[in-house]
Protein backbone atom coordinates (compact mmCIF):
# COMPACT_ATOMS: atom_id res chain seq x y z
CA UNK A 1 0.00 0.00 0.00
CA UNK A 2 1.32 3.22 -0.76
CA UNK A 3 2.15 5.61 1.85
CA UNK A 4 0.20 8.91 2.16
CA UNK A 5 2.26 11.66 3.11
CA UNK A 6 1.55 15.01 5.24
CA UNK A 7 -0.65 17.88 3.26
CA UNK A 8 1.33 20.84 4.47
CA UNK A 9 -0.05 23.12 1.39
CA UNK A 10 -3.25 22.88 -0.27
CA UNK A 11 -4.11 25.38 -3.05
CA UNK A 12 -8.46 25.67 -3.80
CA UNK A 13 -9.34 27.07 -6.87
CA UNK A 14 -7.20 29.99 -6.84
CA UNK A 15 -7.66 32.99 -9.66
CA UNK A 16 -5.98 36.48 -9.79
CA UNK A 17 -7.49 38.68 -12.74
CA UNK A 18 -5.28 42.21 -13.27
CA UNK A 19 -7.96 44.21 -14.57
CA UNK A 20 -7.79 43.45 -18.11
CA UNK A 21 -6.34 40.26 -17.93
CA UNK A 22 -7.31 37.03 -15.91
CA UNK A 23 -3.94 35.42 -15.19
CA UNK A 24 -4.80 32.55 -12.83
CA UNK A 25 -8.33 30.76 -13.60
CA UNK A 26 -8.77 28.40 -10.70
CA UNK A 27 -5.99 26.70 -9.84
CA UNK A 28 -5.63 23.26 -7.87
CA UNK A 29 -2.63 22.16 -6.18
CA UNK A 30 -1.19 19.88 -3.63
CA UNK A 31 1.85 19.76 -1.66
CA UNK A 32 2.98 17.55 0.68
CA UNK A 33 5.43 17.22 2.99
CA UNK A 34 9.19 15.80 1.62
CA UNK A 35 7.91 16.70 -1.62
CA UNK A 36 9.31 18.94 -4.50
CA UNK A 37 6.99 20.54 -7.55
CA UNK A 38 8.42 21.28 -10.29
CA UNK A 39 5.94 24.40 -12.00
CA UNK A 40 6.32 24.41 -15.25
CA UNK A 41 4.63 26.57 -17.97
CA UNK A 42 5.45 29.40 -20.57
CA UNK A 43 6.61 32.89 -20.33
CA UNK A 44 3.95 34.52 -18.77
CA UNK A 45 1.77 31.38 -17.88
CA UNK A 46 1.13 32.91 -14.17
CA UNK A 47 3.46 30.61 -12.41
CA UNK A 48 5.35 34.08 -10.70
CA UNK A 49 1.87 34.98 -9.49
CA UNK A 50 1.17 32.05 -8.44
CA UNK A 51 4.20 32.09 -6.01
CA UNK A 52 3.69 35.32 -5.12
CA UNK A 53 0.33 34.60 -4.16
CA UNK A 54 0.85 31.82 -1.75
CA UNK A 55 3.76 33.70 0.20
CA UNK A 56 1.38 36.79 0.55
CA UNK A 57 2.91 39.47 -1.55
CA UNK A 58 0.04 39.47 -4.14
CA UNK A 59 -3.57 38.89 -2.68
CA UNK A 60 -5.83 36.28 -4.58
CA UNK A 61 -8.77 37.30 -6.63
CA UNK A 62 -10.84 34.19 -5.28
CA UNK A 63 -9.84 30.81 -3.39
CA UNK A 64 -8.71 29.92 -0.79
CA UNK A 65 -4.71 28.77 0.21
CA UNK A 66 -4.37 26.31 3.48
CA UNK A 67 -0.71 25.91 5.18
CA UNK A 68 -1.03 22.83 7.71
CA UNK A 69 -4.97 23.42 7.50
CA UNK A 70 -5.01 26.46 8.82
CA UNK A 71 -6.11 29.35 5.79
CA UNK A 72 -3.11 31.41 5.34
CA UNK A 73 -5.38 34.82 4.84
CA UNK A 74 -7.04 34.28 8.51
CA UNK A 75 -3.62 32.84 10.04
CA UNK A 76 -0.65 34.33 7.50
CA UNK A 77 1.68 34.42 10.01
CA UNK A 78 1.61 30.39 10.78
CA UNK A 79 2.82 30.38 6.96
CA UNK A 80 5.14 32.98 7.28
CA UNK A 81 6.98 32.03 9.97
CA UNK A 82 7.66 28.35 8.09
CA UNK A 83 8.73 30.23 4.86
CA UNK A 84 11.71 30.22 2.74
CA UNK A 85 11.90 32.22 -0.93
CA UNK A 86 14.18 32.59 -3.26
CA UNK A 87 12.87 35.27 -6.13
CA UNK A 88 14.44 36.73 -9.47
CA UNK A 89 15.54 39.52 -7.76
CA UNK A 90 18.22 39.11 -4.25
CA UNK A 91 15.81 40.35 -2.04
CA UNK A 92 19.15 42.11 0.20
CA UNK A 93 20.28 45.25 1.04
CA UNK A 94 23.09 46.20 -0.96
CA UNK A 95 24.37 48.83 1.35
CA UNK A 96 24.78 45.82 3.99
CA UNK A 97 26.86 43.22 4.19
CA UNK A 98 26.31 39.24 3.64
CA UNK A 99 26.73 39.38 7.57
CA UNK A 100 24.63 42.01 8.19
CA UNK A 101 21.87 40.69 6.06
CA UNK A 102 21.52 37.40 7.68
CA UNK A 103 21.53 38.68 10.75
CA UNK A 104 19.07 41.50 10.07
CA UNK A 105 16.24 38.43 9.07
CA UNK A 106 17.22 36.07 11.07
CA UNK A 107 16.31 38.36 14.00
CA UNK A 108 13.09 39.56 12.43
CA UNK A 109 12.45 35.34 12.33
CA UNK A 110 13.90 35.23 15.94
CA UNK A 111 16.27 32.17 14.83
CA UNK A 112 17.86 30.90 17.95
CA UNK A 113 21.92 31.25 17.88
CA UNK A 114 21.54 33.18 14.84
CA UNK A 115 25.72 33.92 14.55
CA UNK A 116 26.72 30.59 14.96
CA UNK A 117 24.11 29.08 12.18
CA UNK A 118 25.47 32.06 9.65
CA UNK A 119 28.60 31.74 9.79
CA UNK A 120 27.89 28.07 9.23
CA UNK A 121 25.88 28.50 6.52
CA UNK A 122 28.80 31.36 5.23
CA UNK A 123 31.06 28.32 5.03
CA UNK A 124 29.17 26.07 3.56
CA UNK A 125 28.07 28.36 0.35
CA UNK A 126 31.86 29.37 0.09
CA UNK A 127 31.02 33.13 1.28
CA UNK A 128 32.73 33.55 4.25
CA UNK A 129 35.20 34.95 3.09
CA UNK A 130 32.98 37.83 1.49
CA UNK A 131 30.72 37.87 4.75
CA UNK A 132 32.26 41.65 5.59
CA UNK A 133 31.76 42.78 2.32
CA UNK A 134 28.59 45.14 0.80
CA UNK A 135 26.47 42.89 -0.71
CA UNK A 136 26.05 45.54 -3.92
CA UNK A 137 29.53 44.20 -4.81
CA UNK A 138 28.56 40.49 -5.14
CA UNK A 139 27.62 38.82 -8.89
CA UNK A 140 24.44 37.00 -9.23
CA UNK A 141 25.55 33.88 -8.48
CA UNK A 142 26.92 34.74 -5.20
CA UNK A 143 23.89 37.14 -4.59
CA UNK A 144 21.74 33.38 -5.55
CA UNK A 145 24.70 31.80 -2.64
CA UNK A 146 23.44 34.19 -0.07
CA UNK A 147 19.51 33.28 -0.78
CA UNK A 148 20.96 29.79 -0.19
CA UNK A 149 22.56 30.70 3.10
CA UNK A 150 20.02 32.90 3.63
CA UNK A 151 17.29 29.36 3.05
CA UNK A 152 20.32 27.29 6.05
CA UNK A 153 19.70 30.14 8.65
CA UNK A 154 16.01 30.26 8.55
CA UNK A 155 15.74 26.33 8.31
CA UNK A 156 12.47 26.98 6.57
CA UNK A 157 9.68 24.38 6.14
CA UNK A 158 8.12 25.50 2.82
CA UNK A 159 10.36 26.51 0.09
CA UNK A 160 8.97 28.83 -2.97
CA UNK A 161 11.61 28.75 -5.76
CA UNK A 162 11.75 31.20 -8.40
CA UNK A 163 14.60 30.41 -10.89
CA UNK A 164 16.78 29.65 -8.45
CA UNK A 165 19.78 28.10 -10.31
CA UNK A 166 19.92 31.58 -12.55
CA UNK A 167 23.47 33.02 -12.36
CA UNK A 168 24.59 29.45 -10.02
CA UNK A 169 27.75 28.00 -11.60
CA UNK A 170 28.09 23.83 -11.87
CA UNK A 171 29.70 23.29 -8.63
CA UNK A 172 26.48 25.78 -7.06
CA UNK A 173 24.19 24.10 -8.59
CA UNK A 174 25.21 20.92 -8.00
CA UNK A 175 25.77 21.99 -4.35
CA UNK A 176 21.66 23.56 -4.23
CA UNK A 177 20.59 20.61 -5.34
CA UNK A 178 22.52 18.29 -2.64
CA UNK A 179 20.90 21.22 -0.32
CA UNK A 180 17.23 20.03 -1.68
CA UNK A 181 17.26 16.67 -1.58
CA UNK A 182 18.62 16.89 2.11
CA UNK A 183 15.68 19.62 2.83
CA UNK A 184 13.13 17.30 1.20
CA UNK A 185 14.51 14.10 3.26
CA UNK A 186 13.80 16.46 6.43
CA UNK A 187 10.82 16.54 5.48
CA UNK A 188 10.33 19.75 3.57
CA UNK A 189 8.39 20.86 1.00
CA UNK A 190 9.21 22.69 -2.22
CA UNK A 191 8.03 24.31 -4.99
CA UNK A 192 10.10 25.45 -7.59
CA UNK A 193 9.92 27.18 -10.84
CA UNK A 194 12.64 27.19 -13.80
CA UNK A 195 13.31 26.49 -17.17
CA UNK A 196 16.39 24.14 -16.70
CA UNK A 197 13.95 21.19 -16.37
CA UNK A 198 17.05 18.85 -16.35
CA UNK A 199 19.01 19.61 -13.76
CA UNK A 200 15.75 19.49 -11.57
CA UNK A 201 14.33 16.37 -13.28
CA UNK A 202 15.95 14.03 -10.65
CA UNK A 203 15.19 15.97 -7.69
CA UNK A 204 11.40 16.45 -8.36
CA UNK A 205 8.44 14.28 -7.26
CA UNK A 206 5.39 15.94 -9.05
CA UNK A 207 4.92 17.98 -11.88
CA UNK A 208 2.45 20.72 -12.56
CA UNK A 209 2.27 22.74 -15.87
CA UNK A 210 0.66 25.56 -16.00
CA UNK A 211 -1.37 26.51 -19.41
CA UNK A 212 -3.88 29.05 -19.99
CA UNK A 213 -4.46 29.83 -15.85
CA UNK A 214 -5.34 26.39 -14.90
CA UNK A 215 -2.20 23.78 -13.51
CA UNK A 216 -2.04 20.33 -13.92
CA UNK A 217 -0.19 18.09 -11.76
CA UNK A 218 0.90 14.71 -11.70
CA UNK A 219 3.24 12.50 -9.72
CA UNK A 220 6.62 11.47 -11.46
CA UNK A 221 6.06 7.66 -11.69
CA UNK A 222 9.21 5.57 -11.52
CA UNK A 223 8.92 4.68 -15.60
CA UNK A 224 8.29 8.75 -16.26
CA UNK A 225 11.66 10.01 -17.63
CA UNK A 226 12.79 13.69 -18.66
CA UNK A 227 12.02 12.41 -22.55
CA UNK A 228 8.53 12.04 -21.70
CA UNK A 229 8.47 15.57 -19.49
CA UNK A 230 9.80 17.36 -22.58
CA UNK A 231 6.92 15.78 -24.36
CA UNK A 232 4.27 16.53 -22.03
CA UNK A 233 5.32 19.90 -22.34
CA UNK A 234 5.85 20.99 -25.86
CA UNK A 235 2.34 19.05 -26.71
CA UNK A 236 0.88 22.10 -24.60
CA UNK B 1 7.21 43.47 18.87
CA UNK B 2 9.33 45.81 20.05
CA UNK B 3 12.82 44.05 19.36
CA UNK B 4 11.22 44.13 15.40
CA UNK B 5 10.75 47.34 15.51
CA UNK B 6 14.41 48.09 17.10
CA UNK B 7 15.81 45.51 14.63
CA UNK B 8 14.28 48.04 11.51
CA UNK B 9 15.27 51.11 13.19
CA UNK B 10 18.71 50.01 13.48
CA UNK B 11 18.93 48.52 9.98
CA UNK B 12 17.47 51.58 8.40
CA UNK B 13 20.20 53.89 10.72
CA UNK B 14 22.79 51.75 9.52
CA UNK B 15 21.53 52.27 5.83
CA UNK B 16 21.67 55.74 6.19
CA UNK B 17 25.04 56.34 7.72
CA UNK B 18 26.27 54.42 4.95
CA UNK B 19 24.32 56.77 2.63
CA UNK B 20 25.52 59.65 3.33
CA UNK B 21 24.21 61.73 0.37
CA UNK B 22 21.20 61.38 1.36
CA UNK B 23 21.95 63.08 4.82
CA UNK B 24 24.27 65.63 2.63
CA UNK B 25 21.50 66.31 0.67
CA UNK B 26 18.93 67.26 3.51
CA UNK B 27 21.16 69.12 5.24
CA UNK B 28 22.60 71.62 2.44
CA UNK B 29 18.94 71.80 0.71
CA UNK B 30 17.68 73.27 4.28
CA UNK B 31 21.06 75.75 4.38
CA UNK B 32 19.84 76.70 0.86
CA UNK B 33 16.79 77.50 2.30
CA UNK B 34 17.53 79.18 4.98
CA UNK B 35 20.46 81.29 3.41
CA UNK B 36 17.75 82.19 0.92
CA UNK B 37 15.03 83.77 3.44
CA UNK B 38 18.13 85.42 5.64
CA UNK B 39 18.90 87.33 3.15
CA UNK B 40 14.89 88.36 1.88
CA UNK B 41 14.34 89.84 5.26
CA UNK B 42 14.50 92.84 7.43
CA UNK B 43 17.59 92.32 9.58
CA UNK B 44 15.90 93.49 12.52
CA UNK B 45 14.87 91.12 15.39
CA UNK B 46 11.03 91.82 15.54
CA UNK B 47 11.08 90.68 11.85
CA UNK B 48 12.80 87.87 12.62
CA UNK B 49 10.85 87.18 15.55
CA UNK B 50 7.69 87.27 12.95
CA UNK B 51 9.21 85.69 10.30
CA UNK B 52 11.60 83.40 11.45
CA UNK B 53 8.98 80.45 12.37
CA UNK B 54 7.60 80.58 9.02
CA UNK B 55 10.90 79.78 7.47
CA UNK B 56 11.91 77.41 9.60
CA UNK B 57 8.85 75.17 9.29
CA UNK B 58 8.97 75.24 5.22
CA UNK B 59 13.08 74.36 6.18
CA UNK B 60 11.44 71.54 8.09
CA UNK B 61 8.80 70.66 5.88
CA UNK B 62 10.91 70.43 2.58
CA UNK B 63 14.11 68.64 3.92
CA UNK B 64 11.71 66.29 5.82
CA UNK B 65 10.15 65.25 2.08
CA UNK B 66 13.91 64.17 1.35
CA UNK B 67 14.06 61.89 4.13
CA UNK B 68 10.59 60.59 3.53
CA UNK B 69 11.42 59.81 -0.13
CA UNK B 70 13.76 57.58 0.93
CA UNK B 71 12.57 55.91 3.45
CA UNK B 72 10.93 53.04 1.71
CA UNK B 73 13.43 53.28 -1.72
CA UNK B 74 15.81 51.34 0.47
CA UNK B 75 13.30 48.53 0.69
CA UNK B 76 12.11 49.04 -2.74
CA UNK B 77 15.73 47.98 -4.49
CA UNK B 78 16.61 44.01 -4.83
CA UNK B 79 13.14 43.78 -3.63
CA UNK B 80 13.75 44.14 0.13
CA UNK B 81 10.46 44.79 1.04
CA UNK B 82 8.85 41.55 -0.29
CA UNK B 83 11.81 39.99 1.88
CA UNK B 84 10.42 42.19 4.48
CA UNK B 85 6.68 41.03 3.93
CA UNK B 86 7.04 37.24 3.76
CA UNK B 87 8.97 37.43 7.45
CA UNK B 88 6.92 36.66 10.57
CA UNK B 89 6.57 40.31 11.66
CA UNK B 90 3.75 42.38 11.78
CA UNK B 91 3.02 45.29 9.38
CA UNK B 92 3.10 47.56 12.45
CA UNK B 93 6.60 46.69 13.31
CA UNK B 94 7.52 47.90 9.88
CA UNK B 95 5.73 50.69 9.92
CA UNK B 96 6.74 51.77 13.80
CA UNK B 97 10.42 50.98 12.68
CA UNK B 98 10.40 53.25 9.87
CA UNK B 99 8.58 56.15 11.81
CA UNK B 100 11.38 55.98 14.53
CA UNK B 101 13.91 56.11 11.82
CA UNK B 102 12.71 58.86 10.04
CA UNK B 103 11.87 60.60 12.89
CA UNK B 104 15.26 60.22 14.53
CA UNK B 105 16.58 61.08 10.82
CA UNK B 106 14.92 64.57 11.13
CA UNK B 107 16.16 65.16 14.65
CA UNK B 108 19.35 64.94 13.29
CA UNK B 109 19.22 67.26 10.97
CA UNK B 110 17.37 69.89 13.32
CA UNK B 111 20.17 69.77 15.99
CA UNK B 112 22.07 71.44 12.83
CA UNK B 113 19.80 73.78 11.42
CA UNK B 114 18.80 75.43 15.22
CA UNK B 115 21.93 76.80 15.56
CA UNK B 116 22.49 77.96 11.41
CA UNK B 117 19.33 79.39 12.01
CA UNK B 118 20.39 81.81 15.08
CA UNK B 119 23.53 82.56 12.86
CA UNK B 120 21.31 83.73 9.89
CA UNK B 121 18.50 85.09 11.85
CA UNK B 122 18.47 86.75 14.77
CA UNK B 123 21.42 85.21 17.30
CA UNK B 124 18.91 85.00 20.60
CA UNK B 125 17.20 82.22 19.06
CA UNK B 126 20.03 79.93 20.06
CA UNK B 127 18.95 80.24 23.89
CA UNK B 128 15.82 78.47 23.06
CA UNK B 129 17.68 75.58 21.29
CA UNK B 130 16.11 72.83 23.79
CA UNK B 131 12.69 74.45 23.39
CA UNK B 132 12.75 74.33 19.46
CA UNK B 133 14.34 70.56 19.52
CA UNK B 134 11.14 69.42 21.87
CA UNK B 135 9.00 71.57 19.74
CA UNK B 136 10.55 70.12 16.78
CA UNK B 137 10.47 66.39 18.34
CA UNK B 138 6.76 66.67 19.10
CA UNK B 139 6.10 67.89 15.65
CA UNK B 140 7.99 65.27 13.75
CA UNK B 141 6.41 62.73 15.11
CA UNK B 142 2.63 63.85 13.29
CA UNK B 143 4.94 64.77 10.28
CA UNK B 144 6.53 61.36 10.13
CA UNK B 145 3.43 59.39 11.16
CA UNK B 146 1.67 60.68 7.89
CA UNK B 147 4.77 60.80 6.04
CA UNK B 148 5.67 57.11 6.19
CA UNK B 149 2.35 56.29 5.64
CA UNK B 150 1.47 58.30 2.85
CA UNK B 151 5.55 57.02 1.64
CA UNK B 152 4.77 53.69 1.84
CA UNK B 153 1.40 54.27 -0.16
CA UNK B 154 3.41 55.81 -2.78
CA UNK B 155 6.55 53.94 -2.96
CA UNK B 156 5.40 51.90 -5.68
CA UNK B 157 4.08 54.77 -7.76
CA UNK B 158 5.32 56.70 -10.68
CA UNK B 159 6.18 60.44 -10.08
CA UNK B 160 6.63 59.77 -6.05
CA UNK B 161 8.47 62.23 -5.41
CA UNK B 162 5.60 65.01 -6.65
CA UNK B 163 2.41 62.85 -5.46
CA UNK B 164 3.77 62.34 -1.88
CA UNK B 165 3.82 66.69 -1.24
CA UNK B 166 0.93 66.48 -2.83
CA UNK B 167 -1.07 64.44 -0.51
CA UNK B 168 1.32 64.92 2.74
CA UNK B 169 1.21 69.32 2.83
CA UNK B 170 -2.86 69.98 2.77
CA UNK B 171 -2.94 67.17 5.49
CA UNK B 172 -0.47 68.89 7.58
CA UNK B 173 -1.80 72.57 7.88
CA UNK B 174 -3.20 72.31 11.68
CA UNK B 175 0.12 70.21 12.48
CA UNK B 176 2.54 73.79 10.66
CA UNK B 177 0.10 76.17 11.90
CA UNK B 178 0.47 74.89 15.65
CA UNK B 179 3.85 74.30 15.23
CA UNK B 180 4.53 78.35 13.41
CA UNK B 181 2.53 79.93 16.49
CA UNK B 182 3.93 77.86 19.26
CA UNK B 183 7.85 78.55 18.04
CA UNK B 184 6.43 82.23 18.06
CA UNK B 185 5.89 81.65 21.89
CA UNK B 186 9.40 80.23 22.35
CA UNK B 187 10.85 83.02 20.54
CA UNK B 188 9.45 85.82 22.65
CA UNK B 189 10.58 83.98 25.50
CA UNK B 190 6.74 82.92 26.83
CA UNK B 191 8.02 79.41 26.08
CA UNK B 192 4.98 76.43 25.63
CA UNK B 193 2.92 77.89 27.83
CA UNK B 194 1.58 81.13 26.17
CA UNK B 195 0.10 78.76 23.22
CA UNK B 196 -1.38 75.97 24.97
CA UNK B 197 -4.20 75.40 23.03
CA UNK B 198 -1.93 74.94 20.00
CA UNK B 199 0.29 72.92 21.85
CA UNK B 200 -2.61 70.58 22.58
CA UNK B 201 -3.71 70.78 18.78
CA UNK B 202 -0.08 69.60 17.98
CA UNK B 203 -0.28 66.64 20.39
CA UNK B 204 -3.83 65.90 19.40
CA UNK B 205 -2.76 65.71 16.09
CA UNK B 206 0.43 63.16 16.64
CA UNK B 207 -1.75 60.92 18.37
CA UNK B 208 -4.58 60.81 16.00
CA UNK B 209 -2.08 60.61 12.70
CA UNK B 210 0.07 58.20 14.64
CA UNK B 211 -2.81 55.01 15.19
CA UNK B 212 -4.20 56.04 12.65
CA UNK B 213 -1.14 55.67 10.28
CA UNK B 214 -0.40 52.73 12.67
CA UNK B 215 -3.96 50.80 11.81
CA UNK B 216 -3.88 51.62 8.03
CA UNK B 217 -0.49 50.40 7.02
CA UNK B 218 -1.42 46.92 7.17
CA UNK B 219 -3.44 47.40 4.18
CA UNK B 220 -1.65 50.22 2.49
CA UNK B 221 1.88 46.86 2.95
CA UNK B 222 -1.49 44.47 1.54
CA UNK B 223 -1.12 46.64 -1.99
Amino acid sequence: MPQTKTQVLKIDKLSKDFGYRQVLKGVDMDLAAGELTLLLGKNGAGKSTLMKIISGLVLPSGGKISFKGQDTKKNPQNLRKSLGMISHQTMFYGDLTAEENLLFFSKLKKVSSPREKIEGALHRTGLRKFAQIPVKTFSSGMNKRLNIAKLMVMDPELLLLDEPYTGLDYDSIEFFNDYLAEFKKKGGTVLLITHQIDISFELCDKIAIMQNGVAASHMKTASYTYDDLIEEYQKR
Amino acid sequence: MLSEIWTIFIKDLRLDLRRMENFFSMFFFSVIILLVFAFAMPADKDSHIIFAPGTFWVTFLLSGILSLNKSFQLEKENACMESLLISPISRGSIFLGKLFGNIIFIMIIQCLIIPLFSLFFYSGFLDHFFSLMLLSVISAVGFSSLGTLLSGLTTDLRFKEILLPILLFPLLIPLLLASVRIMQGILIGEGFSGELDWLKLLIGFDLIFLIISYLIFDFVAEM
